[in-house]
C-alpha cells in the first residue's frame, strides 16, 4: 500500500519522506501532510467509530471543526486522547491509535449499540436505569462510564512543560486567510502594532485550498510572498499553530501558541505549548467560515465528507478521496471540487445539485434539481442514491461523496461577551450582530463577505477602522485583484426522503429525527434542544451541526431560524489541555516556597518541614536515635521549659507603623488601648472585626513616640496589612500614619526557656543591660549583637517561659542563629520547630488560628474586658451585641484527658454526659496536643458555660471516626497559670 | 553619620543561601544575584511630600516621579506609589542608608530600613523581551530605560526596574521568595532560547 | 477585567483584591445613639445593583492603594475610577 491516492501539485515536500503508522500498521507520506491528508494518500478512510453508536466513520473535513476522525496520538506518557487527524502534523515517527472501538476498527464489537438505536435515542438515559434504584451504583453507572467516552488516558504524568506568556498590541487579528493576510499588511505598512495568530501551520487559510489568483499569480504565493513582507516588518508578529481561544473583558484574549506539537519530542527545555494573554486594543476576526453539510440517509459512511474538504486535499495536500467522487450541493461551491478534481485527472462521477437551475463549471455529469437519498457501504463508500428531478431514482458507484451545504461564518469570539447573532437570507447563516466585544470587529468570511475579493477588501477597510479607532493616521492599500463570484445558496438542511438516519451531529450520534423527537417531547428551544439531544456539545462544539440542528427546530416549530436562535458561544474555541492552563503551575511549582532564613542550617540539622501558607518552616528537629515524630516533639518541649530553645519566628507578619498620628491608628485599630503604650514597651493587641468577631491578635512594640513595629499571625499577615491600609486610607484618612511591611528584612528567633537571658548575654554586646530591671517583661528596644550589628530585642513569651524574641537583618540570620547555638551549647540549647511550639502555646493557653476562627468573640476567649468601651475601635460597638455576650455563651477552656494514653481528637464536639450526642453541641476542641509537662493529651476548646464547669467531666464526640470519650474542664492555662515565670 | 567602628562577626548570606551571588547564564542572557545592595523606603508624611520629593531628587540628580527610576552620583531612586520612594545604594558604602535618610529627613517622612526585605535579580542580554514575555505582564513597549513598575509575576510582588531598553532590568522580590523566583526567571530564560534556537531551523 | 489606575494607568485585575460596595467608607459615629443598629445597616445591607456599583479594590500587588471603581455589573464596563483616600477625605470635607 504506497500512498495510491496521490495526485500531482500540492504543498506537500515529495523530497521528505516521513514514517507513520495507525492501528499498527505502517505507511509513508510526506512534510507538509496531516495525519487525515496522509491517511487519505494511502486509501485509509475508515478512522473512527462514533460515540454512541459506534458507526464507522472517515475524516469529513480538513480543518478543527473536525467530528469524527479522532485518534490517540503517541504511546506512553505522552498519548493524548481526541487528537483531530485533520490538524495533526505529520511527523517520522508519529503513531496513532483510532478510539471508541474493541477489538478493532474493522470489527467493533460494541456496533452492536447500532441495532438498539430505537431505543438509544436522544435523552434515552432520561427514561431508563432508573430501576431497580439500587442497581444505579453496582451495576448501570460501572457500565455506561466503561462504554462511555473516546479516548483514554495513559495515566502517567505528563512530562511536557507548558508556559505562560503576555503580549500587548493595537491590533489583533485572527486568522490569516485573504482577510486577515490583508489587514495585517495594512495596518502593518501603518506602523501598528500587529499580532496576526493562525492555527494552521501555514498562513493562508482557503487560499491555500482552492484554485485562484490574486493580482494575477496563484492565490498561495500571494500569501506567501505577503508572509515574508510582514516577517520583514518589526512591528507585526506573526504567530502560526496558535488558535485564539476566547474573547475575554476589556480587549483581553487567550491564545494557545503549539510551539512543539509538530514535533515527535520537543527539545529539552522547549516548552510544549504556550498559553498567551494578549491585551489588544483593537482586534479583527477574520476567521472564515466553515461549511455544512446536508444531511440525507446514512450520510455518515466514511467517505462522505465536506466538498470544500475534498478540494482542499485535493489541492493542498495532492491526495484524492477517492478513485470515482461524486458532490452533492445546493451552492456553486459544490461545483468548484468537481472542477478541481477533473483537473487533476480524477474521475468525477457526478454532481448532484438541488437546485433546479444548476450549470456545471466544467466537463462532468450533473443532476440538477436532484437529491442524494442514501449512501452505501458500511466501512467505506461505495455508492450514492439519488432522487432525479425526473422522479426516478440512479446509483452512481464512488467512493467519495463531497457534501455542500453552504457555508457558515466562525463568528464563535463575537458571541463570547454575551453578543447575539444577526441572521443574514443572502448567506442562509448567522453574521456577527450589534454587540461585540470591546474594541472587536470582523472581516472576510467570519463578517459574511463569500468572495475572495470582499474578504481581500474588508480586511483592509476594517484594518483602517480599527487604526482610525485608535487615532493613528493611516493611508490606505489598494485591494489586491481577486476573484469576486456572486454566493447562492438555496438552503437545504436534511433530504425528508428515506427513513433511515440522517446524520446532524456526528461526534455526539444526533440525527434529524432526534431533534425532531425533542420538538415532540416539549423540548423546543434552542437551549433545551442542545442539552435533551446534546447537539453541539461534544469537543467540536457542533461547529459542522448547530445550524442544521437549529433548522430542523425551526421547521418544527413553525419559526424561522432566526427566530429560533443559537446557543451561546463559550470558550474555549477548540478544546486545550489541562496542562496549558496550569502553565508552570503544576506539582511543586503550583505556589511559590518561602524559605527562612535560617532554612538552609535547618536543613543542614535534618529538620523535618511542614508548609504553613507559602511558607517551608522546620516543624521538628530529630535526633538520629529517635524513629517517631513524637520523641522529637516531647523533647523539644520539655527542654524549652527546662533549660533553653530556640525557634525562627521570621515568619510572622511585622508591619512598621510611623508617624505623628500612629500611636492613634493603633488606638482604632486595636480593641484595646494603645494611645498611652510607652517607649520601650510592647503590648499584645486584639484586633476585632467590624462585626466584633475577632480577626487576629499580635504585639505592638513602641520603639519611639512616632514608630512601631506591629506583628501578626503568619497566616493573617496579608489580611491584616490589607485592613489596617483600609483603615488608613478609607476610614482613617486624615491621620497623619505611614505603613509598610517589614517582615522579610528581619530575620527573628525567640529564645526561650529559663535560662534564655544568659544565653543572649552571650550574644547582646555588653553596653546592653538584659536584667529583668533593665529589661523587664514586654520591654522592647533597638540594641546592637556580635560586636556592633543592629538588632532589636522583644521581651514577649509565647511559651510561657522567660523568653525573648531576637531579629537582625535578614542577611546575618543564618550567622545569628549558629551564634546563638554555638552561645547556648553550655546550656544544652534545643532548636525547637513549630509542633513544639504548638506544644507549648497550648500548654499555656494562648490563642491562635484555630482559636481566632472568624467565629469567635473577644468574650468568647475569656478576653472581653480587652476591649476599650472609652474609645473608638475597629468592631468594638457591634462587640457589645447581646449574642457575642451571653454569659451562658462559649468560653475558652482547657480539657485533658482522664488517662495518658487517650489521645484527644481536634474538632471533637462537646456534650454533658448526660446529654444525647446529637444535634447542636455544647462546644467543640480548638487545639489538641500531647504535654509531655502534664504526661496525658491535652486541648483547648470552646464550651458553653465553660467558666462555671471548672472540673466536670464532659464527653467528646467523634462520630465521623466512631469515637466517643471523656475528658476534664480545666483552665485554659496549664502551666504556670500566675504567670510567674514569664516575669524573672 | 554613623560609621561602623567594630566589624560584627556575623556573616552575611545571599537570599539564594550561599555566601557568594549567584550568576546564570542562559544563550544570550546573564542573571544575577545582585546581594551588596543597600535598600531603605521613604514615606512622605503628611503635607511634607513637596519637600520629600525634592530630597528625593537631590539624590537622584533629578526628578523621580511615580513610575521612574533614576540614578545619581551614589545612589539610585525609584518609586511605585504616591509619597512613596525606595532609595538604593551600593551596601559596602551605605549600610546604613536607612539611619542617615532618617536624619536628613527627620520628621517629614517615615523611613525604614529594606535592605534584607528585598532580593534584587539582574537580567541583561539583548534582546531581553524573548524572556520577559513570558513574565512580565505589563506592555514592555512602556518598559523603557528608566521605568520602575511593580507588580505581579508568577503569583510574587515584584518591582522591575529597567535601566537600559530591552537589555537589562532588576527584578526584585521578598527575600524569602528568591529561590521561587531565581526558578522562574531561569526556566523563562531557557525557554526562549531553545525557541530562538528552533526559529533559526524551522521545522 | 483592566482597571485604569488613576496613577498607573491601566492595570490587569489580577493584580487587585475586591472588597465590596464602596459605602463602606461612610463609617458610621460610634458614640451615636443608634450606634449599634447604624453598624448594623453598614455592615448588612447592602443593595445589589444589575448596573452601575461603586465599589472598593485594593491594588494589592500594585501600589498598595485603595481604590473606588464605577463598574457596571452586567456589562463590566468600568466608568470611573478614584483614589479611596480621596473620597473618603472628600466626605470628611462635607460632614
Amino acid at each position: 500500500m504506497n500512498q495510491t491516492h496521490r495526485l500531482s501539485g500540492g504543498q506537500i515536500d515529495r523530497d521528505r519522506v516521513l514514517n507513520f503508522t495507525f492501528d499498527g500498521q505502517a505507511y509513508k507520506g510526506h512534510a507538509g501532510d496531516t495525519l487525515a491528508s496522509a491517511l487519505l494518500a494511502n486509501g485509509v478512510r475508515l478512522m473512527g467509530r462514533s460515540f454512541k453508536y459506534h458507526r464507522p466513520r472517515g475524516v469529513i473535513s480538513s480543518g478543527s471543526e473536525e467530528p469524527n476522525a479522532l485518534v490517540e496520538l503517541r504511546t506512553g506518557a505522552r498519548q493524548e486522547p481526541n487528537t483531530r487527524a485533520t490538524v495533526a502534523e505529520l511527523y517520522d515517527g508519529l503513531t496513532a491509535q483510532s478510539q471508541n472501538r474493541w477489538p478493532s476498527l474493522a470489527f467493533d464489537a460494541l456496533g452492536v449499540n447500532d441495532l438498539f438505536s430505537n431505543f438509544l435515542t436522544a435523552g434515552f438515559y432520561y427514561k431508563t436505569f432508573m430501576w431497580p434504584r439500587a442497581f444505579w451504583e453496582k451495576f448501570y453507572e460501572p457500565i455506561i462510564r466503561r462504554a462511555a467516552g473516546l479516548g483514554s488516558l495513559s495515566m502517567e504524568a505528563d512530562p511536557d512543560a507548558y508556559d505562560k506568556g503576555f503580549q500587548h498590541c493595537d491590533l489583533l487579528i485572527i486568522g490569516a486567510g485573504p482577510a486577515g493576510l490583508a489587514a495585517a499588511l495594512t495596518a502593518g505598512r501603518n506602523g501598528a502594532r500587529v499580532v496576526l495568530a493562525d492555527e494552521d501551520f501555514t498562513f493562508g487559510g482557503r487560499l491555500n485550498a482552492e484554485v485562484e489568483e490574486i493580482d494575477g499569480k496563484p492565490a498561495r504565493l500571494w500569501a506567501a510572498d505577503t508572509v515574508a513582507e510582514l516577517k520583514a516588518l518589526p512591528n507585526v508578529r506573526l504567530m502560526r499553530r496558535t488558535t485564539v481561544l476566547g474573547a475575554f473583558d476589556h480587549g483581553i484574549y487567550a491564545a494557545l501558541e503549539r510551539n512543539a506539537d509538530h514535533l515527535a519530542v520537543p527539545e529539552a527545555d522547549m516548552p510544549r505549548q504556550t498559553l498567551w494573554r494578549i491585551y489588544a486594543r483593537q482586534s479583527l476576526l477574520c476567521a472564515g467560515a466553515t461549511e455544512r453539510m446536508i444531511a440525507f440517509q446514512n450520510n455518515d459512511r466514511p467517505g462522505v465528507m465536506m466538498a470544500g474538504a475534498m478540494r482542499a486535499y485535493a489541492n493542498r495536500w495532492a491526495v484524492t478521496a477517492g478513485r470515482q467522487v461524486a458532490v452533492f450541493t445546493n451552492t456553486d461551491s459544490g461545483h468548484r471540487t468537481a472542477r478541481d478534481l477533473a483537473a487533476l485527472g480524477v474521475e468525477v462521477v457526478g454532481v448532484i445539485d438541488s437546485r433546479p437551475s444548476a450549470t456545471a463549471l466544467g466537463d462532468y455529469p450533473i443532476f440538477a434539481g436532484a437529491q442524494v437519498i442514501d449512501a452505501k457501504g458500511k466501512l467505506g463508500l461505495t455508492g450514492v442514491t439519488l432522487r432525479r428531478s425526473d422522479g426516478r431514482t440512479q446509483t452512481l458507484a464512488c467512493q467519495a461523496l463531497g457534501v455542500s451545504g453552504g457555508w457558515n461564518p466562525n463568528v464563535s469570539l463575537t458571541c463570547h461577551q454575551r453578543g447575539r447573532l444577526v441572521w443574514n437570507d443572502q448567506i442562509a447563516s448567522f453574521v456577527p450582530g450589534g454587540t461585540l466585544p470591546q474594541g472587536m470587529r470582523s472581516a472576510g468570511a467570519a463578517a459574511g463577505h463569500f468572495s475572495t475579493a470582499q474578504a481581500l477588501q474588508s480586511g483592509i477597510e476594517m484594518a483602517l477602522a480599527a487604526l482610525d479607532s485608535l487615532g493613528l493616521k493611516t493611508t490606505p492599500l489598494p485591494c489586491p485583484r481577486a476573484e469576486d463570484g456572486a454566493y447562492e445558496v438555496t438552503p437545504l438542511w436534511y433530504v425528508p426522503e428515506g427513513k433511515g438516519r440522517k446524520w446532524l451531529d456526528f461526534q455526539n450520534d444526533v440525527t434529524v429525527k432526534d431533534v425532531k423527537l425533542a420538538h415532540q417531547e416539549g423540548f423546543r428551544s434552542v437551549e433545551h434542544l442542545k442539552r435533551y439531544t446534546t447537539l453541539g456539545m461534544a469537543t467540536d462544539q457542533g461547529k459542522t451541526s448547530n445550524l442544521g440542528g437549529l433548522a430542523v427546530m425551526a421547521e418544527a416549530t413553525g419559526q424561522s431560524i432566526a427566530e429560533t436562535g443559537t446557543t451561546i458561544f463559550r470558550p474555549p474555541y477548540t478544546p486545550v489541555a489541562l496542562g496549558t492552563l496550569a502553565g508552570r503551575a503544576a506539582g511543586k511549582g503550583f505556589k511559590p516556597t518561602r524559605l527562612t532564613p535560617s532554612h538552609h542550617w535547618a536543613v543542614e540539622q535534618g529538620a523535618v518541614f511542614v508548609e504553613a501558607g507559602l511558607w517551608l518552616r522546620a516543624q521538628y528537629f530529630p535526633r538520629k536515635s529517635e524513629t517517631h515524630w513524637r520523641q522529637s516533639v516531647d523533647r523539644e518541649a520539655l527542654a524549652v521549659r527546662k533549660s533553653v530553645g530556640v525557634c525562627d519566628v521570621t515568619t510572622l507578619g511585622k508591619v512598621d507603623v510611623q508617624g505623628a498620628d500612629a500611636a492613634a491608628f493603633l488606638n482604632l485599630v486595636y480593641a484595646n488601648g494603645f494611645a498611652k503604650l510607652p517607649v520601650g514597651k510592647c503590648r499584645y493587641g486584639l484586633m476585632l472585626r467590624e462585626d466584633g468577631i475577632v480577626m487576629d491578635d499580635g504585639t505592638a512594640a513602641r520603639l519611639a513616640e512616632d514608630h512601631f513595629v506591629v506583628t501578626t499571625t503568619t497566616a493573617n499577615a496579608g489580611p491584616v496589612y490589607r485592613h489596617m491600609e483600609f483603615v488608613r486610607q478609607c476610614l482613617a484618612p486624615e491621620m497623619d500614619v505611614q505603613l509598610i511591611s517589614t517582615t522579610e528584612a528581619w530575620a527573628q528567633f525567640a529564645v526561650a526557656g529559663p535560662n534564655a537571658r544568659a544565653v543572649l548575654t552571650r550574644i547582646v554586646d555588653p553596653e546592653h543591660d538584659l536584667s529583668n530591671a533593665a529589661f523587664p517583661f514586654m520591654a522592647c528596644g533597638e540594641i546592637t549583637v556580635c560586636g556592633g550589628l543592629r538588632a532589636r530585642l522583644f521581651r514577649i513569651s509565647f511559651s510561657g517561659e522567660l523568653a525573648y524574641e531576637i531579629a537582625v537583618p535578614s542577611r546575618y540570620g543564618e550567622a545569628l542563629i549558629r551564634e546563638i547555638m554555638a552561645a547556648g551549647e553550655a546550656f544544652d540549647i534545643t532548636p525547637y520547630g513549630t509542633e513544639a511550639l504548638g506544644v507549648l502555646r497550648v500548654e499555656k493557653g494562648h490563642a491562635t488560628a484555630n482559636e481566632l476562627n472568624g467565629q469567635t468573640s473577644a468574650d468568647h476567649l475569656g478576653m472581653g474586658r480587652m476591649v476599650s468601651d472609652k474609645k473608638e475601635a475597629i468592631g468594638a460597638v457591634l462587640s457589645r451585641r447581646e449574642g457575642l455576650n451571653d454569659p451562658a455563651g462559649l468560653r475558652l477552656m482547657g480539657f485533658e484527658a482522664l488517662d495518658g494514653s487517650t489521645t484527644l481528637p481536634a474538632g471533637g464536639h462537646l456534650f454533658a454526659t448526660s446529654a444525647p450526642q446529637q444535634g447542636v453541641s455544647e462546644g467543640w476542641l480548638t487545639s489538641v496536643a500531647y504535654s509531655p509537662h502534664l504526661g496525658k493529651s491535652i486541648a483547648l476548646g470552646f464550651l458553653e458555660r465553660g467558666q462555671a464547669r471548672l472540673g466536670e467531666v464532659v464527653t467528646i464526640a467523634n462520630p465521623l471516626q466512631g469515637q466517643s470519650l471523656t475528658a476534664r474542664v480545666v483552665s485554659p492555662h496549664f502551666i504556670d497559670p500566675e504567670g510567674e515565670r514569664l516575669r524573672g | 553619620m554613623a560609621d561602623p567602628v567594630t566589624q560584627p562577626r556575623l556573616y552575611a548570606a545571599t537570599a539564594l543561601g550561599g555566601l557568594t551571588p549567584a550568576v546564570d547564564k542562559v544563550g544570550a542572557w546573564t542573571l544575577r544575584e545582585v546581594s551588596d545592595r543597600a535598600i531603605a523606603s521613604v514615606t512622605a508624611r503628611n503635607g511634607q511630600d513637596a519637600p520629600v520629593a525634592q530630597a528625593m531628587e537631590t539624590l537622584a540628580h533629578g526628578p523621580v516621579p511615580i513610575g521612574t527610576l533614576r540614578s545619581g552620583a551614589r545612589h539610585q531612586v525609584f518609586s511605585t506609589a504616591q509619597s512613596q520612594w525606595f532609595v538604593m545604594g551600593d551596601y559596602a558604602q551605605d549600610e546604613f542608608l536607612a539611619q542617615n535618610l532618617k536624619s536628613d529627613l527627620g520628621a517629614a517622612a517615615s523611613v525604614t530600613e529594606q535592605s534584607d526585605g528585598w532580593t534584587v535579580f539582574h537580567l541583561s542580554g539583548a534582546p531581553l523581551a524573548p524572556v520577559l514575555e513570558r513574565l512580565v505582564m505589563a506592555d514592555l513597549a512602556r518598559l523603557t530605560t528608566g521605568t520602575a513598575l511593580r507588580l505581579l509575576m508568577e503569583h510574587m510582588n515584584v518591582f522591575v526596574l529597567c535601566s537600559a531598553t530591552d537589555a537589562a532590568v532588576e527584578i526584585m522580590v521578598a527575600r524569602s521568595y528568591a529561590q521561587t523566583l531565581h526558578h522562574a526567571l531561569l526556566t523563562a530564560m531557557k525557554s526562549a532560547d531553545t525557541l530562538l534556537q528552533g526559529a533559526r531551523t524551522p521545522a | 477585567m483592566i482597571i485604569p489606575h488613576p496613577l498607573l494607568g491601566p492595570r490587569d485585575a489580577q493584580e487587585f483584591t475586591y472588597l465590596g460596595d464602596a459605602g463602606l467608607i461612610n463609617r458610621p459615629y460610634w458614640l451615636s445613639e443608634d450606634a449599634a443598629r447604624a453598624f448594623h445597616d453598614y455592615l448588612y445591607l447592602r443593595d445589589n445593583p444589575a448596573g452601575q456599583h461603586r465599589e472598593l479594590w485594593f491594588h494589592e500587588q500594585g501600589d498598595r492603594s485603595w481604590l473606588v471603581v464605577t463598574r457596571d455589573t452586567t456589562s463590566h464596563e468600568i466608568l470611573s475610577v478614584e483614589l479611596a483616600r480621596d473620597v473618603a477625605l472628600a466626605r470628611r470635607s462635607v460632614a
